[in-house]
């Protein structure tokens, strides 16, 4: 038998590649790293390879190494000699010897896997291909990235083929290429460049988008001490919207006489969400607890509840305001919130649900204890903790409920009703009130025995209050709960497609925050944006990134240029793009967590309202909103101040068409413009004189914002 | 098609179990490839959102059912219907009468007229099944979830996921009859919806008012370099799967706007006027009025046979009930009846069958506050010059809880019709060929009949 290169053993044992990445910093090398590692593939062999020689890579380029050779677009940088900053180490290239090893090379920076395959006449030293940083004793060090390796199983064909990348979403796929993970195989140098777009990428993911600001600021301080500063932020709060009853005096109307005083649009005002919606764009667009805004926004589009159904402006106020208040809080909690909100009993008619009438013939209503499972906490279907079916014996899904346990818990929740309006007796059946929590009336709760989840049983003879809290915790405890509502809030941040091990690690975060709390949203959400799949400078496997939802595409695109708005523009504009605020057209949402794209099985939530009407829609709103010089305050809103785009920063170098693509490309794409948009842009742009930098600076902006490029981000 | 869809397509049907989604490349297309296609076919498929509550849209008439009816849907329960109230129809094949809903005057005309025919207590099914056969494995998964029976109405494959759906899987079987034309053979009033989805091209989703087209074109150089770019954008670095999908909505809206926007924004049509006495809030009117003046409009589309999608929602009336149904009736039955006499005036009546699908139908027994809970078998309706009108198919259930019909306790219709049944007599009438049946239905060979009767073949 051959002696050949056994599999190559990565360096770094498996089990601390994640911990050493979570706790990564954002900084860059204090030095610019000096060379470049750039990625081939070879669609005929199926090899990767690197090579940081420029004129190496231009004769791959040119055929010197054969058919087949693309560049992936994936590179790292690296160094080009070992004494440009201290502590550097060579990585040793080993190429197989021809008849007698793989026709593939391999890279190594562990000096003694090097020594190894240089006693193996299977291989051929190269020589030292490059330099990169020496791990430190917890990993790669300030300033680097770690470079993932994999390896495609290759030995008992003679095959050996290992592939390094700096994405780890990428890598951590490569098992669909027949690829194992072998961990870290080196640190990588981070440029300035690399550092800026993740700092950018982290504030998509965690704000209602980056501010040039506040992307100076995240590469001053870093991931970690950006994310206790949002923590730590106040949190938002709506206005005290005053109560009214719920049904609309004929004193209350719209009145358009001057002068527009704040009670002048009475109906419009109170009786639809007119005014949260604007606010909620306002608080949006400039607070500064932007991570809990984000986090709300999606929580609330979890546990929805919709202006389709309740147009009460102070009661839709006060339910949103759960999501802003609990955002780090615990889930738990906000289970809580939500089932004795009298809006969601509105919404979902638990309120006034009652014990079984044999008067009337009418059973408990079902729909509140179906959605508090189906969508709010555990859904249809038992999941492993990373977010799979569990499956039975005979490998099919198991139900996490079936139509008894429904039953039981609507029995249970039976009794509640609305708040007592202030000054008036109680009744059993209060009159629509949404100050306040729903209250249990005992003479309407059913007493019965129920079927709770999992087979557990609530014994006869409970209240309303304590059947409410079995019911709750129940839900709650329920193994689904980590990576069913833990898979959802990574969709709705980061990514419409994690992997089954990241929702995993974070769903491992929800069942325990470290410190033996279940439900820790805080610990959950700092889980999802420090994972290496959120992180990281590069970002190229193809299902990476989400499409940019009307409410995130409008407020990114503010937020990006220097927006001044009083939220009436954005609020009209989702509107017209099937994302009207807190006006979900079901309690499904806007879309499903597991719609996929177009004959695919790629997930894309936001794809479900995206299609030939709504994307022209799309284009035109960012047509309307760069092409106006501004748009003026709405004549019927007490104090309106219309809204202002800044494109100052722009206009300065629309001069040169390259400089303002390259700022586009820095600011808006972090750097994932290719040559191709470029010049397509450019070009674009040069058709309108030099002269006229405002009409050059929104022919740039319109072309990048109305991309795909931008609209998924990435 | 190009290859990321041929490619996803087969990744699709590998996922599947048992291999159900279609494979494209079993169709007979050069079947259609030697019939020369001078006429058109619509289908017209009207989803109703939310699960519509059947039990009051066709009750029982005569004193024994109403009697049965009355005494579950109580007066006191708040959703009792009237006797009085009801809209008398006679099922040409059967002896006892039925009453419409109150709003249906219009579907009452054309059920009189034999334009329309009820199809009873049709549902998802995994195989038929007997009540003692209510059982996991044997009946559909995620019974009375809302999204799980959407899916499984749209797509017909109620026993694992399928991502496309049979209006996309009838379109792509009948392609090759629209080889002449760009024109997608799927088009939807109402945004996206698994049942659209085939694995041929990408379903067109126009607007039910306002035009369709970008803002800013025209001929100047700095409009027709933005046009350029635009373009040229759409077409570059594709290889994230989403940015491609984005790209591929996009670049078909754009490439069809200029055709489509002088259709939908058409203000002289033959048919305005059967649209103009609704109410501008009423969807389904302007839905089905853009439908009818796409095929008034086929010349200019070439199109030979067209699946379309409308939807109202609303219907899930847990509470409010009676309300609500007046309301959502009340807009639906004279926007269906407007849609039939438009396709008269068209002389396309007998090639455009509309039909009706849900969610599921609702319990028999009321809910507290006015209302009823999700269920399983409900009734639904189709309406064209082609159905053999003024007929109920299928059988009635037993209004009775825990009855013969009942899966359970509170009346959940277990259905005697699988939507399968119902997709494939429409498919045949549309012109899929009878081999091709059992790949757009792929469970359809579990049922005793793949042709209801309800529509005239010849």
């Amino acid at each position: 038998m051959k002696k050949c290169a056994a599999a190559p053993r990565a360096f770094f044992p498996r089990r601390i590649v994640l911990a050493l990445l979570l706790a990564q910093p954002l900084t860059a090398s204090a030095v610019e790293p000096t060379a470049t590692a750039i990625e081939f593939y070879n669609t005929d062999l199926k090899h990767y390879f690197v090579t940081a020689g420029a004129g190496e890579a231009a004769g791959i380029d040119a055929g010197a190494a054969g058919p087949g050779w693309r560049r992936t677009g994936a590179s790292f940088h690296v160094w080009a000699n070992g004494h440009e900053v201290p502590g550097l180490i060579p990585v040793c290239r080993f190429y197989g010897t021809p008849g007698v090893g793989p026709n593939s090379h391999f890279y190594s920076a562990s000096s003694a896997e090097c020594e190894t395959l240089r006693q193996d006449p299977g291989w051929l030293d190269e020589g030292i291909a490059f330099y990169v940083n020496a791990p430190a004793l917890a990993g790669c060090p300030s300033g680097t990235t770690a470079v993932y390796r994999s390896y495609n199983n290759g030995y008992p064909r003679n095959d050996s083929n290992h592939r390094y990348t700096i994405d780890y979403s990428l890598w951590a796929k490569m098992g669909t290429e027949g690829h194992s993970p072998e961990g870290v195989a080196m640190c990588s140098p981070l440029s300035s460049a690399q550092v800026e777009a993740d700092a950018k990428r982290l504030l998509e993911q965690a704000t209602f988008g980056p501010s040039e600001a506040q992307i100076a600021h995240v590469r001053d301080i870093g991931v970690n001490a950006f994310l206790e500063e949002q923590f730590a932020a106040a949190a938002t709060q709506y206005p005290p919207y005053p109560w009214v009853p719920r049904n609309k005096p004929d004193s209350c109307v719209d009145d358009s006489t001057p002068p527009i005083g704040p009670e002048s649009y009475c109906a419009r005002d109170n009786y639809t969400l007119f005014q949260l919606q604007r606010q909620f764009y306002r608080n949006a667009l400039s607070n500064a607890d932007q991570l809990r805004q984000r986090v709300a926004w999606a929580l609330s589009q979890i546990l929805v509840t919709s202006g389709a159904e309740v147009q009460i402006n102070y009661g839709m106020a006060r339910y949103q305001q759960i999501f802003l208040d609990h955002a780090f809080g615990n889930y738990q909690n906000i289970l809580r919130a939500v089932t004795v909100s009298p809006v969601m009993g509105d919404y979902l008619n638990m309120v006034n649900n009652d014990k079984p009438n044999t008067t009337n013939g009418t059973g408990p209503n079902e729909n509140y204890a179906r959605e508090l499972m189906q969508l709010f906490s555990i859904g249809v279907w038992q999941l492993n903790p990373d977010g799979g079916h569990k499956l039975d014996s005979t490998g099919t899904p198991m139900a996490t409920y079936g139509q008894e346990e429904i039953s039981g818990l609507a029995h249970a929740l039976t009794g509640w009703t609305f708040p007592t309006v202030q000054g008036q007796a109680p009744r059993s059946h209060n009159p629509p009130n949404y100050l306040g929590d729903m209250f249990g009336v005992e003479i309407n709760h059913d007493t019965n025995s129920k079927l709770l989840l999992n087979g557990q049983t609530l014994t006869a003879g409970g209240n309303t209050a304590s059947d409410l809290t079995a019911v709750i915790a129940s839900v709650f405890n329920h193994p689904n709960v980590g990576p069913f509502i833990g898979r959802q809030l990574i969709q709705k941040l980061v990514t419409s497609n994690p992997t089954p091990a990241y929702v995993a690690r974070v769903a491992a975060v929800f069942d325990n925050n470290g410190l033996g709390v279940r439900g820790d949203l805080k610990a959950v959400v700092r889980a999802i944006l420090t994972d290496p799949e959120a992180r990281g400078p590069l970002k190229l496997d193809p299902q990476y990134g989400k499409l940019r939802e009307p409410v995130l595409a409008l407020t990114h695109i503010g937020r990006a240029l220097g927006v001044s708005s009083d939220g009436v523009a954005f609020r009209n504009a989702s509107r017209g793009l099937s994302q009207h605020v807190y006006f979900a057209p079901t309690v499904f949402n806007y879309y499903a967590a597991d719609n996929t794209l177009p004959g695919s099985n790629t997930a894309g939530p936001e794809f479900e309202i995206l299609n030939s009407t709504t994307t022209l829609a799309r284009s035109n709103v960012i047509y309307s909103l760069l092409y106006s010089n501004q748009i003026n305050p709405d004549a019927s809103v007490y104090g309106a101040t219309g809204t202002t785009f800044n494109l100052s920063a722009y206009q300065a170098v629309a001069g040169d068409a390259d400089a303002l693509a390259e700022r586009m490309n820095r600011y808006l794409l972090h750097g994932t413009m290719s040559a191709g948009m470029k010049t397509s842009i450019v070009n674009a742009v040069n058709a309108i004189s030099t002269s006229d930098p405002l009409n050059r600076t929104r022919m740039g902006l319109y072309l990048v914002l109305t991309s795909p490029h931008f609209q998924v981000e990435r | 098609m190009n290859t990321r869809r041929r490619e996803f397509l087969r990744r699709a049907t590998a996922l599947t179990a048992g291999g159900l989604v279609a494979n494209l490349d079993l169709f007979s297309l050069s079947a259609w490839a030697q019939t020369a296609l001078s006429d058109y076919k619509a289908l017209v498929c009207v989803f109703l959102y939310g699960g519509f509550d059947g039990n009051n849209t066709v009750v029982p008439l005569d004193t024994a059912g109403y009697a049965q009816y009355a005494a579950v849907r109580t007066s006191a329960s708040g959703i009792n219907i009237a006797q009085a109230n009801l809209l008398p129809i006679q099922p040409s094949n059967l002896a006892t009468p039925y009453g419409l809903h109150p709003t249906m005057a219009g579907l009452q005309t054309l059920f009189d007229e034999r334009k329309l025919a009820l199809v009873a207590n049709v549902g998802t099914l995994v195989q038929p099944i007997t009540k003692a056969q209510y059982l996991p494995g044997l009946i559909p998964t995620s019974l009375y979830s809302h999204s799980d029976q959407q899916a499984q109405w749209q797509s017909s494959v109620s026993n694992s996921i399928s991502r496309t759906g049979w209006g996309g899987r009838i379109a792509d079987a009948v392609a090759a009859a629209n080889a002449a034309t760009t024109f997608p053979t799927v088009t939807s009033l109402s945004g996206t919806a698994l049942y659209l989805n085939g694995s041929t091209g990408t379903p067109l989703a126009l607007p039910t008012s306002g035009s369709f087209g970008l803002s800013g074109i025209g001929t100047s150089a700095s409009q027709v370099a933005r046009f350029n770019a635009v373009n040229a954008i759409l077409g570059l670095d594709r290889a994230n799967e989403l940015v491609a999908s984005a790209a591929d909505i996009t670049k078909q809206a754009i490439d069809l706007s200029a055709m489509v926007n002088g259709i939908v924004s058409n203000t002289n049509s033959s048919i305005r006027d059967l649209f103009t006495g609704f109410p501008s809030n009423n969807s389904i009117a302007q839905q089905l009025y853009q439908i009818a003046k796409l095929i008034e409009a086929r010349g200019t589309t070439g199109a030979k046979r067209q699946v379309f999608f409308a939807s109202l929602g609303g219907f899930d009336t847990h509470g409010n009930q009676t309300a609500t149904l007046d309301n959502l009736f009340g807009q639906l039955a004279p926007a269906l009846k407007a849609f039939y006499d438009a396709t008269a005036r068209l002389g396309v009546a007998n090639q455009v069958t509309s039909f009706t699908l849900s969610d599921f139908g609702r319990t028999l027994q009321p809910a507290s506050g006015g209302g009823t809970d999700h269920a399983w078998g409900n009734h639904q309706f189709v309406i064209g010059g082609a159905v053999n009108g003024g007929a109920m198919y299928g059988s009635y259930p037993t209004l009775a809880m825990g009855g013969p019909d009942d899966a359970e306790k509170r009346g959940r219709w277990i259905p005697t019709l699988a939507v399968d049944q119902l997709g494939a007599t429409l498919a045949r009438w549309f012109g899929v060929a009878t081999g091709d049946l059992a790949t757009v239905f792929p469970n359809l060979q579990r049922f005793p009949s793949s042709d209801l009767g309800f529509l005239n073949l010849s």
